[in-house]
């Protein structure tokens, strides 16, 4: 398989003011995404997993280090490349969902035929073409989200990063979305970086866990889950799935007044 | 039977009770009717207060003055074109500035300063600028208008959340698409105001050049008609502007209903 994105000894820092030593805030990150693979990135509130993803993807400059998206350099934001699914609600409250999901096709020049087609399309196949006319008020936090990774299909870019994009719903809507990326990510042979803090996110959509350190921020472990894809629920009952959760939450190392908060 | 009679009757009398429409129209006629009595039975002389009803003659009267009617043309024309300058230039000032913290730094504190200073003192600079024909009424109209447009706009655009500046540079928003597609609705609650407001004040400066110093228009027939002692003429033209303000208004605020559909739909 080749790789989709390659990072290379990505450093970040940070200066704020009245603090002469600049934040570490990522420290020679190496790490790769092959076509097709789904790298989940997890680790302690503050570990700067978002920074990472919002520097691979061209928002912030890194301070030294490389990206290169199948082959070439990424220097800024490149959607057809990689593309985002933010962490907050961030549909366009004036522009109905399919128009939303054209978003990124308009901003390219496509003509409003073939970006509306396209966004169809998309909707389709996280089966809301019903609600397409609907205005993003008039639905759930859930669909919402589920039309911003539509968004992000639409483009169909090298790379999905995705921000701790179900980070704000219930667990019961976030693992039934997580089975849908899931089924659709694999049909349709999309790489993608996922940040999340939660463990069963992590582990569950994951073909490789990637666990960060805080401040540097540092790759700690790589792990890989060897489970045939798409998965559905049962999979988080299996003896593999509860195995390398433990293992990951033993290697997250949250002091003990935290713990409640690691996993959910 | 008659019982009956007698509570639809009061119950109809509380609905109307209770009605904010039926206090206002009836505090309104009241007032009228009362006008109309102090100015019949000469508490107050006709010539200087007359009666609501001379008035109502007076409007037919003045749209058979043909100078009053190309009176209207006149100041409708200085609005329209005073306000169009004004929404432009304030469109073109207030976006940049809105978005841009450097600049709004470096101009917005002129434009408040200018904002809050009574722009009638101007007024003669402009009329030796422009003359006393339309293009000082025109200019000076705009000029009012133009920081209440600013303001506005800079504020409306300040509305603008972090996170939708930061989802067009993801995904690849160019400037056009920017500012119809982000920056624009999200700001249209402040440039609506604006528009409001610096329509009002266009046709205030009009009219306050017309009075104080021209040749046509509204201010001027308003000035012939307080001359001749036509205090209902007068009263007839203030009367025709009321009534085309509250029209103008109440379109307005259907066009911003419109354009604000998505924020309604919000809140059903």
């Amino acid at each position: 398989m080749s790789q989709a994105v390659i990072v290379d000894k990505l450093s970040v820092h940070y200066t704020i003011e009245q603090q002469p030593e600049p934040i570490v805030a990522l420290d020679e990150i190496d790490l790769s995404v092959k076509k097709g693979e789904l790298v989940t990135i997890i680790g302690p509130s503050g570990c700067g997993k978002s920074t990472l993803l919002h520097t691979i993807g061209g928002l912030i400059s890194p301070t030294s280090g490389s990206i290169h998206i199948d082959g070439t350099p990424l220097l800024g934001p490149d959607p057809k490349r990689a593309t985002f699914v933010f962490q907050e609600y961030t549909l366009l409250p004036w522009k109905n969902l399919v128009e939303n999901v054209a978003l990124g096709l308009k901003f390219a020049g496509i003509d409003r035929a073939s970006r509306t087609a396209r966004a169809m399309e998309q909707l389709k196949l996280m089966r809301l073409e019903q609600y397409a006319h609907m205005h993003p008020d008039q639905v759930s936090g859930g669909m919402q989200q589920r039309v911003a990774v539509a968004r992000a299909l639409a483009m169909e870019p090298q790379l999905i990063l995705m921000d701790e994009p179900f980070g704000a719903l219930d667990e019961q809507t976030r693992m039934m979305i997580g089975a849908e990326i899931s089924r659709i990510f694999t049909l349709e042979n999309r790489s993608a970086l996922f940040v999340t803090h939660s463990l069963d996110e992590a582990v569950f959509l994951a073909d490789r866990v990637i666990l960060l350190t805080t401040r540097p921020g540092r790759i700690k472990e790589e792990i890989i889950v060897d489970e045939p894809r798409p998965r559905t629920r049962k999979f988080l009952e299996t003896r593999r799935f509860v195995d390398i959760r433990s293992h990951l939450f033993a290697s997250l190392d949250v002091p003990a007044g935290d713990r409640e908060g690691a996993d959910t | 039977m008659h019982g009956g009679a007698t509570a639809v009757t009061a119950g109809w009398l509380v609905a109307a009770w209770n009605s904010a429409a039926v206090h206002r129209t009836t505090i309104l006629l009241c007032t009228l009717a009362l006008w109309e009595a102090i100015s019949r039975l000469g508490v107050v002389d006709p010539i200087f207060l007359p009666p609501p009803s001379t008035i109502v003659l007076a409007v037919t009267e003045i749209f058979d003055d043909p100078r009053a009617v190309a009176a209207f043309r006149v100041t409708g024309l200085e609005l329209g074109l005073s306000f169009v300058i004004a929404a432009v230039l304030g469109l073109a000032i207030g976006i940049p500035l809105g978005l841009n913290r450097f600049l709004r730094d470096a101009f917005l504190p002129p434009i408040l300063f200018l904002l809050s200073t009574p722009k009638a003192i101007f007024l003669p600079i402009f009329l030796i600028l422009f003359g006393i024909g339309v293009d000082s009424k025109i200019a000076y109209g705009a000029f009012s208008a133009f920081f209440y447009i600013v303001d506005n706009v800079v504020g409306g655009v300040g509305l603008l959340e972090a996170k939708r500046r930061r989802l067009a540079r993801a995904f690849g928003a160019p400037l056009r698409h920017y500012l119809v597609d982000i920056v624009i609705p999200s700001a249209l609650p402040g440039i609506f105001a604006g528009m409001w407001h610096g329509l009002r004040q266009a046709l205030a400066a009009v009219l306050v050049a017309e009075l104080f110093a021209s040749d046509s228009g509204v201010g001027y027939m308003v000035r012939i008609y307080t001359n001749q002692f036509r205090t209902d003429k007068t009263l007839a033209l203030v009367a025709v502007v009321s009534l085309l303000v509250i029209v103008a208004g109440s379109l307005f605020n259907r066009l911003e209903v419109r354009m604000n559909r998505w924020r309604a739909v919000a809140h059903t």
